[in-house]
């Protein structure tokens, strides 16, 4: 198991942002954690990462109790994850914003990402801006350069928050590619998303969480058809049209 | 940041069809170079007919240069401002005075000393980093370069008999060479800001300076690679403490006297000013942000409270028309007439 949450708590003050979450991600699984917005799923993402410090439960990454870890360390046990806003460093040119993830770049027996610019460049298609400000990059460009940028620490398994929100279609399927790549190489991706066309397309596994519980586990045809999850977070009619 | 020159690129993201131009890289000693051709330059100032005056102005002046690189290393590095960084100056100033009152140290050792002890002094008064950030924090240095001279004011060592401060009765001299003579001083003086700089210059392209620089881009996501942002901070901020010790010892035996309210907020500002006159990001900032900041005022003979008034405006003017500071400003007219210069291409959106 590469993996496993269990009971994960997370309260700020008397709001219980998330009450009770269990889940587990098999090694190389492309998994979606879906739900409405203030489900929780962003609180899930910090506090497995390290960025908060869950209020209960437990967190094991790689047979590793990693609950209390910093995001410094987990990132260094080869859990890492990328941002919905501000993905990237501003100031500094592409090339720039991959050299510095490559000198925390840890070696592992069981992954081989790239370990270059050049290849870190080639994998997000970036190829030409090298020496371009991140700031001034397109937006897509941006997002891709972000996950090259958490590439580069060559991790075992890559959390990604809401990286298709604001693109254009053809930046989707860009990042669609992208990301299927990464899985071919053998990272385990674990994906935040809203759009259920790039879930389905490619995702294996939802999990959907409301008010900070798991209320429905499956395949994506299998949880577009959930009771549970049209009531509580498609609605009929968006059920309809997927 | 880089030591890449950055070349007008073909091509788009999604077009990978088209070839891209590969970077060029600038040969290792590129970066060093503007530093050397100043500090070249400065050599000869004294020979073109300057009075005493104007070479005791310059003196203060290149002190106040290697003081306000002890600010403009975290601030252009990490992002982080401190006050308190003028508190550091006073414990190198203050180091040397005790040194050399009850102890009779020569001038390398009180170097050591004050760069040591400047570090430490710059680390403890980081520590409130660990609890605040931004704005918070600047507030918080400031409260603490207050309250050290407050109680600097009220400890005997320090203050003085009466509170008429510390002399400091001894000059330096090195290799046989008396540098109570002001020439000579001047020379010293730009032989420790150059080699400063030059310190700051690779400091800027080392792995350390790259970690900086990604705390000051994105602290979040520089944790979500591994960095301990914290610790950096901490370290940055006591070597910046570290060269205002420095500083410290140099004025302390230039000036042969040393008060505690000399090391108070006020000069703090003049050194914030320093910094962003100069160019907040360009290492030969503090040099011209002396010059104009403590410099110029004392050339056109400015009243001393008009010279706050100047301050005031000078610091408007600057962050308003020229907010990389003078020398940002000029390496942005050259980057500009480069850039058209080359083919202009521009990145499609994908």
């Amino acid at each position: 198991m590469m993996l496993e949450v269990r009971q994960l708590a997370k309260n700020f003050g008397a709001v219980r942002a998330v009450v009770s979450v269990d889940f587990d991600v098999e090694r190389g699984e492309r998994m979606a954690l879906i739900g409405p917005n203030g489900s929780g799923k962003t609180t899930v993402f910090n506090a497995v990462t390290g960025a908060l410090r869950p209020s209960g439960g437990t967190v094991r990454f790689m047979d590793h109790d990693i609950t209390k870890d910093s995001m410094e360390r987990t990132a260094r046990r080869g859990l890492v994850r990328t941002f919905q806003h501000d993905a990237v460093f501003p100031g500094l040119t592409v090339e720039e914003n991959l050299e510095l993830p490559l000198l925390r770049r840890v070696e592992r027996p069981d992954i081989d990402l790239p370990s270059t610019v050049d290849g870190l460049i080639d994998l997000a298609n970036l190829g030409g801006t090298e020496g371009r400000l991140a700031k001034n990059l397109s937006y897509g460009n941006r997002r891709r350069l972000g996950i090259a940028i958490a590439v580069a620490l060559n991790p075992v398994m890559l959390l990604l928050d809401e990286p298709a929100a604001g693109l254009n279609e053809r930046e989707t399927h860009d990042l669609q590619l992208m990301l299927q790549r990464l899985s071919g190489l053998g990272v385990t991706l674990m994906v935040i998303e809203h759009d259920m066309p790039f879930i389905t397309a490619l995702c294996e596994r939802v999990v959907v969480l409301n008010t900070g519980e798991v209320i429905a586990t499956g395949t994506p045809t299998q949880v577009r058809k959930d009771p549970a999850v049209i009531e509580a977070y498609l609605g009929g009619s968006v059920a309809d049209d997927l | 940041m880089s030591d890449t020159i950055v070349p007008s690129v073909a091509g788009t993201a999604l077009d990978p069809g088209t070839v891209a131009a590969a970077p060029r890289r600038t040969p290792w000693w590129r970066p060093y170079l503007p530093v050397v051709v100043f500090a070249a330059v400065l050599t000869v100032l004294p020979f073109i007919g300057l009075s005493n005056r104007h070479i005791h102005l310059a003196v203060v002046c290149l002190i106040w240069t290697i003081a306000a690189y002890g600010l403009f290393v975290p601030y252009a590095f990490a992002g982080q401002m401190t006050v308190a960084i003028v508190t550091a100056w006073g414990v190198g100033a203050y180091a040397t005075g005790i040194a050399i009152k009850y102890w009779d140290w020569t001038f390398v050792p009180c170097v050591l000393l004050s760069i040591g002890l400047g570090f430490l002094a710059g680390m403890i008064m980081a520590l409130p980093i660990l609890r605040t950030k931004g704005h918070y924090f600047v507030i918080i240095t400031f409260v603490i370069a207050e309250a050290v001279t407050v109680a600097a004011n009220n400890w005997d060592v320090t203050s003085g008999a009466g509170g008429g401060g510390m002399s400091v009765s001894q000059s330096i001299s090195l290799f046989g060479i008396d540098f109570g003579e002001r020439r000579n001083m001047y020379y010293l003086c730009l032989a420790l800001a150059a080699i400063v700089a030059l310190g700051v210059t690779w400091l800027r392209g080392s792995r350390f300076g790259k970690h900086l620089a990604s705390v000051r881009e994105n602290e979040e996501l520089a944790r979500s690679i591994g960095i301990r942002t914290t610790w950096l901070k901490i370290v940055v901020l006591g070597v910046g403490g570290g060269i205002t010790g420095l500083a410290g010892t140099l004025y302390a035996y230039y000036l042969s006297h040393i008060a505690v309210n000399e090391f108070g907020v006020n000069r703090a500002i003049t050194l914030i000013l320093i910094v962003v006159v100069g160019g907040r990001m360009s290492v030969l900032g503090p040099f011209v942000g002396a010059a104009i900041a403590y410099y110029l005022p004392e050339l056109i003979d400015l009243d001393p409270n008009r010279v706050l008034i100047a301050y005031g405006l000078a610091l408007g003017v600057i962050v308003i028309l020229l907010p990389t500071g003078v020398i940002g400003g000029i390496e942005g007219a050259f980057d500009r007439i480069r850039r058209r210069r080359r083919t202009p291409t521009t990145e499609v959106a994908s």
